[in-house]
């Protein structure tokens, strides 16, 4: 189990930060901030290399779900709080890994270039029965 | 000149949890939850975290 920041999710918090251009990769945009979170059921790690979920296609992702968080993110002293509540109709089977991404709910997919970080190892298995919120906080240090 | 800094993101925290729904009370819905073969971590004002995890970023 790890938390990862990958290295196109560290470019995308400098670029958009320092609303720096770049000829390839991560570039400045203003819509291209962390705003959706996803869930899957891969059971393998994240790598720093990865850009998206299925690890341009060397990775079979059998569920995945993504949503917009629920408003914007928050934060106090160095720590900015991100929550997304996924509803009980949807995101269920068994949670291995939850992630963010730097696009639109409506951009994102297993395959997606949109891949900031996450979190692997976990096995939560989400039904029917119940709505989940999702609480990811980042201190940044 | 270049700064040298540690990492920027250190840590990451995730929380799940379960919400009430229909009306049900956080106990019941703690009660729930149990049934459903979840581990209640901590029963919240508003909700039942089912998994807490905190990891250092590599």
């Amino acid at each position: 189990m790890a938390a990862i920041f990958v290295t196109n999710g560290l470019q995308r918090v400098g670029v958009q930060a320092s609303q720096a251009t770049s000829g390839s990769g991560p570039t400045y945009s203003a819509t291209r901030h962390i705003q959706t979170l996803s869930i899957d059921d891969q059971v393998s790690a994240f790598l720093v290399t990865d850009t998206d979920l299925n690890r341009a296609g060397a990775l079979t992702v059998t569920n995945e779900f993504d949503l917009a968080f629920d408003a914007a993110p928050t934060r106090s002293g160095q720590v900015v709080t991100h929550v997304a509540t996924i509803p009980a109709g949807s995101g269920n089977f068994t949670i291995r890994r939850i992630a963010m991404h730097d696009d639109t709910a409506a951009n994102v997919s297993t395959s997606s270039d949109t891949l900031v970080c996450g979190i692997d190892g976990q096995s939560l298995l989400k039904t029917a029965d119940f709505a989940m919120a999702i609480t990811l906080t980042l201190t940044y240090t | 000149m270049t700064l040298s800094v540690p990492p920027v993101v250190t840590k990451v925290e995730l929380e799940a949890a379960l919400l009430p729904a229909n009306g049900e009370t956080v106990s019941e819905l703690a009660v729930r939850a149990s049934s459903a073969g979840y581990t209640v971590k901590e029963i919240k004002d508003d909700r039942v975290v089912v998994l807490y995890v905190t990891e250092s970023v590599d």
